[in-house]
């Protein structure tokens, strides 16, 4: 598989930081916005194949940061990972377009595998 | 005064959800740092590193616990969403897995295990889930406050009871005596208020005659 970019989208600092590391270890490009406003600034600039968004956040919150997405640049595909999600937000998620829905604390190999799923799906439904 | 307290009980279960859901926060970079340092030992030669099997072994132990944070953290909070909404349809198979994890370390430190026997089927009951949970775990309590280490509670499932609800069954080496045991439960000081609770719900509870341990239906009781 092509080595594809992943943006982290989250408000804590030191878990965005180690997770970029940990994914650059595996070989990725990994980028980090602090904020939702980050976030869709980076995604102007710098489109990233995949990004991993959490939902709580000050400002623009992740749902409304999907939402645009969705809208701007339906191909990126955003994988939410939350440690404040309700069964109502992962339904609210999917339904405007994540292509999963985790919690933290999540497992590093199980993040790298639904990555990789992401990437595909994206490949499959846009092959060049 | 019963719409107050409801409102209270809610305020309590939303602040507390809240703070579980920051404790995710602090596990998952406690566990992506420790996750870093790992992937860094990994790609590290042992001889570079002269401590590197202490130090990872160190990373375990921390890891372990983050795990069990984590298992905590989610039991807090499914129990802190509890009141969100004041009545509404309940599972019991689902209420009694989730009161054994609660009540699972209260037993633990009187010496005394807890099991669940689900039943086969869902059993959907309308109640109050907080109402439903404090008066089976008080339930509990007043049989692991009179049980001897190395005793057993088994949470059953009752799905073809009219009306639905759980039976409670005690074991343990030094339950000879039923007359004994139930005088002990029964007379507890937490038994009345159970059985006030279950009340509450439109329910009851009464000891169980053929055995050791009590019955607790939820509402539309015979």
């Amino acid at each position: 598989m092509a080595k594809f970019n992943v943006l982290l989208v989250d408000d804590e600092e030191e878990l965005v930081n180690a997770l970029a590391e940990r994914l650059q270890i595996r070989g990725f490009n990994a980028e980090i916005a602090l904020n939702g406003e980050q976030a869709l600034q980076t995604v102007q600039d710098r489109p990233p194949d995949v990004m991993v968004l959490d939902l709580r956040m000050p400002g623009i919150d992740g749902l409304e940061v999907l939402r645009r997405i969705k809208k701007t640049h339906p191909r990126i595909q955003v994988v939410v990972l939350t440690g404040h999600g309700s069964e109502k937000d992962r339904e609210i998620a999917l339904r405007l377009g994540a292509f999963d829905y985790l919690q933290k604390p999540v497992d590093i190999g199980d993040l790298v595998q639904t990555l990789m799923g992401a990437y595909q799906h994206e490949a499959d439904l846009n092959p060049t | 005064m019963k719409e107050a307290e409801g409102r209270e009980v809610a305020f309590f279960g939303k602040i507390t959800a809240a703070f579980t859901h920051e404790m995710k926060n602090v596990l998952a970079i406690i566990k992506e740092s420790t996750g870093l340092m790992e992937d860094l030992l990994a790609i590290t030669p042992s001889e570079a590193f002269p401590h590197k099997e202490r130090f990872s072994r160190a990373i375990a132990g921390v890891q372990g616990q983050v795990r069990r944070g984590v298992e905590l953290s989610n039991r807090l909070n499914r129990f802190a969403h509890s009141p969100d909404i004041p009545v509404t349809s309940v599972d019991l198979n689902d209420a009694a897995r989730q009161l054994s994890l609660l009540a699972e370390r209260f037993a633990r430190l009187k010496g005394v295990s807890v099991e669940v026997k689900p039943s086969d089927e869902a059993v959907e009951v309308v109640t109050s889930p907080v109402r439903l949970q404090m008066a089976l775990f008080m339930g509990l309590e007043c049989c692991w406050s009179h049980m001897a280490p190395g005793g057993n509670l088994e949470i059953c499932v009752g799905a073809k009871e009219d009306p639905a609800g759980f039976c409670i069954v005690c074991r343990g080496e030094d339950l000879c005596d039923c007359s004994d045991f139930m005088q002990k439960v029964t007379g507890s000081e937490l038994w009345p208020i159970m059985q006030q609770v279950a009340e509450s719900l439109g329910g009851r509870a009464e000891w169980d005659g053929a055995g050791f341990g009590f019955r607790l239906f939820t509402a539309g009781g015979k």
